[in-house]
């Protein structure tokens, strides 16, 4: 059953990667649904293996805007903004982030997100069956909140632990058998570095088992409460605001010696003027301190791991998550497993498409789905 | 085991009545199962079990083979219905006790963050499918231990269900 908001969806025919239309048939759609941004991917069924037909990173963020809001101030009068759209216009807007440390907080704002994501698929009346990465530390209720959420706006289901899609879309099929190309799950150690927590798994050819990944609560939420724990402590008349240490942190974060980092320096507004401040120091103890998390659970897990394969493993050390746009995170790390002993280890950063694998790595999940594997959604 | 009871059970698989029930039975444990994400023994029921059921059934319930096959299609696609439902309302009674319980401050131990979304047993990477039975078979393990504090609790307090209209007044 379709909700009225699905009914009043656009019909537009949805577009094939090869620029023909479809308007019958299944749509697939791999979600990487992020606590600060969304990477959506979808292709219909039946498509070439590789093909996505839409691909869109949205920043999960839902903008109301006040009942007394004057008229053409917002795009079309919107009651509701998205994304992008709705942190153009936050001035004007209410600002919600549903989900916060990877798992949905805010129902009601969730749903009106995903409604959002499904009509950019412009998918009409189709069937759309999604397969949604969900934090490898996610709880029954977690995954029951995400199930409420998207009920009535996709026709069917299945989560996923995010580092299964990670690795499965960073895996490069196509590849296989170029002797130069080095199999990501061959013999690998993915760290996914969240808003929420850190998961730090092994996947030596087969998807990682609960014993083969540790999983923190610290990650990205908890750099920021330093960050801006610190800096009230600095300057306590600074007025500074969770979003806008997001912003700075995203902007200066680092983990390299601090006399070879780059000051950073955040402009705030107190009473009214532009002030400069030095939170070099603060966003500095913060990636310090999820460097330090990260370190001893990849040193743990590396334990876990079988002596013979040991040494390969450490070749083949895989940072993603938003955590991995710290720079200087990959090399810090490296030089950590160094000093403590590990010999030769080699940390590579997924960088900013990290996104992209686990979004691509669902589209495949779906895609490989069997009719039995998909969760019915009540609409 | 005994003349009579071998004969009794003779007449009774030869019973169209009786294989049909089980044709049924076999079909309910087929979808659950299929649901749980236990393919090994779905495939030993498929094999097994109802093709020599659906034969012998067949060939004794005296319907021409189109009406036979038209009631065992109509008989899977019921099946099938109701187990989807039948899950569906279980994850939602268990996210719902789940909820409830996370709310009390007196609840008798469930655990923050039950259900830790994982696999328990190794499945290759190349297999889609296999790890997507996987995790469906472990999301119904821990819907099991996610509830298994209410269960060993000796009585659910009182006050869980307090403002629900039906209510059970003191």
């Amino acid at each position: 059953m379709k909700t009225a908001l699905n009914k009043s969806a656009n019909k537009t025919a949805f577009a094939n990667g090869d620029g023909r239309t479809a308007e019958t048939g299944t749509m697939y759609v791999g979600l990487d649904w992020g606590t600060n941004t969304s990477c959506l991917m979808a292709a219909p069924q039946g498509s070439a293996e590789t093909s996505v037909a839409l691909k869109q990173q949205i920043p999960t963020v839902v903008g109301y805007a006040a009942d007394n809001m004057l008229e053409r101030v917002l795009p079309g009068d919107a009651k509701v903004l998205f994304g992008q759209e709705a942190l153009a216009h936050k001035l004007y807007l209410t600002i919600v982030r549903p989900l916060s440390g990877g798992v949905i907080r805010d129902l009601a704002g969730a749903r009106l997100f995903a409604q959002h994501l499904r009509d950019q698929l412009k998918a009409g009346d189709r069937e759309v069956r999604a397969v949604i990465g969900m934090p490898a530390s996610s709880d029954l209720a977690a995954r029951e909140n995400a199930r409420k959420a998207v009920q009535g706006v996709f026709d069917k289901v299945i989560f996923v632990p995010e580092p299964f899609l990670a690795a499965l879309g960073y895996r490069d099929e196509a590849r296989l058998n170029d002797g130069k190309y080095q199999d990501p799950v061959a013999n690998s150690l993915y760290i996914d570095i969240g808003a929420g927590s850190t998961d730090v798994c092994l996947v030596q050819g087969h998807y990682p088992t609960v014993d083969d990944q540790l999983s923190e609560p610290f990650a990205g939420d908890a750099i920021d409460q330093i960050i801006l724990d610190g800096v009230l402590a600095a300057y306590p008349d600074c007025g500074l605001t969770a979003s806008r240490v997001r912003d700075i942190k995203e902007q200066h974060s680092f983990v390299l010696a601090k006399d070879g980092a780059t000051p950073a320096i955040a402009t705030v507004m107190i009473g009214g003027k532009q002030r400069k401040l030095d939170v070099t120091d603060q966003v500095g103890a913060g990636c310090e301190a999820l460097l330090q998390k990260v370190f001893e659970l990849t040193r743990d897990l590396i334990a876990r791991a079988d002596a013979d394969s040991a040494s390969e493993l450490l070749q083949n050390i895989i940072v993603t998550g938003g955590g991995s746009l710290i720079k200087g995170f990959g090399v810090a790390l490296q030089a950590k497993l160094l000093e403590e002993g590990f010999e030769n280890p080699r940390v590579r950063v997924l960088g900013e498409n990290y996104k992209d694998y686990v979004a691509r790595g669902a589209l495949k999940a779906a895609r490989q789905a069997k009719d039995r594997h998909w969760q019915n959604l009540i609409g | 085991m005994p003349a009579t009871t071998e004969t009794s059970a003779r007449v009774q698989s030869s019973n169209p009545r009786f294989l049909w029930n089980e044709i049924v039975r076999w079909t309910f444990e087929l979808c659950i199962l299929r649901k749980e994400g236990r393919e090994g023994k779905v495939a030993v029921i498929l094999e097994e079990r109802l093709p020599a059921l659906i034969r012998a059934w067949s060939s004794r319930s005296g319907l021409p083979a189109a009406k036979c096959q038209e009631r065992l299609c109509s008989l899977f696609g019921r099946v099938q219905e109701s187990v989807e439902v039948g899950f569906m309302q279980q994850r939602m009674i268990v996210g719902e006790i789940c909820a409830r319980f996370a709310q009390l401050p007196s609840a008798p131990g469930l655990p923050a963050g039950s259900g830790a979304f994982g696999l328990r047993r190794e499945i290759p990477i190349d297999d889609v499918s296999a790890m997507l039975d996987a995790l469906g078979e472990a999301e119904f393990e821990t819907m099991g231990e996610a509830i298994l504090p209410v269960r060993r609790a000796t009585m659910l307090p009182r006050e869980l269900f307090a403002e629900e209209p039906a209510a059970l007044s003191a």
